[in-house]
């Protein structure tokens, strides 16, 4: 949907409290706020902006005037949460003492596991598959490894329960 | 539609357990509006709390009130544009900034010079301590409900730069006060405008700089 008007009227009826109307602005607007916020970031942090953004945008949702286009409020609010995430991510690494030299990240696939495991983890890709690895194969925590990823703590936490889920969905599959 | 644009299931949740209606802002004209009343107060309150400079007559018509209401005009302005620029996506550019600003400095530095031209004063001997620190004090004190008032409309808009907003709020409360106080002081040195009333205006300004940012990041910490 690229159509400035049924954007507003969309955001209108959100104004008003309708759950759809949010749900499907959010269908509208996310693949192009993804892809502005991996400009803006990285692609890797972009999904969590784009989710942060969406939650001030709720939070501020008032402060959109009806008689303006509703695009430059929500690339302003996502330029906000992107410059934010950011500064956070640069103070928190001038704050921090480096890791030991012995806590190298691993690749998924040097795990010690079954040949059918390390092949799903290699699918699962490094970006996916490291904080679960980390965390479950090597007992690192997931503050360890936001810092050694450059994310969040939070974030760190739900890439590794996505890899589990997409882990357990490929194996079982495999399995039949 | 991907995983990564998928809407998460906890901000769907959180969306629809915080859902009523909300009624859009006016617009920043409508609510710099509300403040109109209270700059009117300050330009004209003052003078008539705490007396008429003595030398209004020697100053002329133009350098009394007309030169006050300027400055109060450029007190409205400065927090139309912190309302303007409070709300998402509606940054103010270089040029506008520099307009406010600008204009707002070298209004009180034109006023500053012109009366002392035309009506040179200077602080009694031995009491500069006492007038600097009236002339200084009053008048910051006399521009924090107005600051107030204005950094509580700012925030209700949602600014994503609070220090900017926040000092454009100063400015705007230290031209309103600085509208009327000149009305009552009649020093005209610029050494006493520029230092005692100076510094109560760059007071304010810091001072709605500090509060709207503390506001700003008390709102981000109660996620």
């Amino acid at each position: 949907m690229n159509d400035d008007l049924a954007l507003a009227t969309l955001m209108r009826a959100y104004q008003q409290g309708s759950l759809e109307a949010f749900e499907r602005l959010h269908a509208a607007l996310a693949p192009e706020l993804l892809r502005a916020a991996a400009r803006e970031a990285d692609p890797v942090r972009a999904p969590d902006l784009v989710q942060e953004a969406f939650l001030q945008l709720h939070r501020a949702r008032h402060t959109w005037d009806p008689e303006r286009p509703l695009r430059p409020w929500v690339y302003a609010i996502l330029r906000h949460v992107a410059v934010a995430a950011r500064r956070r991510h640069a103070r928190r690494f001038a704050r921090e003492v480096p890791l030991d030299a012995g806590r190298e990240p691993v690749a998924p696939a040097t795990v010690p596991a079954s040949p059918l495991v390390r092949g799903a983890l290699a699918r699962l890709g490094a970006e996916r598959g490291l904080p679960l690895v980390l965390h479950h194969a090597f007992g690192w925590s997931f503050r360890e490894i936001a810092l050694r990823l450059g994310i969040a703590e939070g974030a760190a936490r739900v890439r590794a329960a996505r890899a589990r889920a997409e882990l357990r969905r490929q194996l079982g599959e495999q399995r039949r | 539609m991907s995983a990564e644009t998928r809407l998460p299931d906890a901000l769907r949740e959180r969306v629809a357990r915080d859902l009523a209606p909300v009624r859009p802002l006016p617009r920043a004209s409508q609510r710099a509006l509300r403040l109109l009343p209270a700059v009117a107060l300050l330009t004209l309150g003052i003078p008539a709390l705490f007396g008429w400079r003595g030398d209004a007559a020697r100053l002329g018509a133009a350098l009394v009130v007309p030169a006050s209401a300027a400055l109060a005009l450029m007190a409205l302005g400065a927090l139309g544009a912190a309302l303007v620029e409070a709300v998402p996506g509606r940054a103010l550019g270089r040029r506008a900034l520099g307009l406010v600003g600008g204009g707002a400095t070298l209004a009180f530095l034109g006023i500053t010079a012109l009366s002392a031209l035309v009506s040179p004063t200077r602080v009694p001997p031995g009491l500069g301590g006492l007038f600097w620190r009236v002339c200084f004090a009053t008048p910051v004190v006399l521009g924090l409900p107005l600051l107030g008032l204005a950094v509580f409309l700012a925030h209700r808009a949602w600014p994503l730069r609070p220090t900017l907003v926040g000092a454009l709020c100063g400015l705007g409360a230290g031209l309103a006060v600085e509208s009327g106080w000149r009305l009552f002081c009649h020093v005209s040195h610029p050494a006493h405008v520029l230092g005692a009333h100076g510094l109560a205006l760059a007071t304010l300004v810091a001072v709605g700089a500090v509060l709207q940012r503390t506001l700003a990041a008390r709102r981000s910490d109660s996620r």
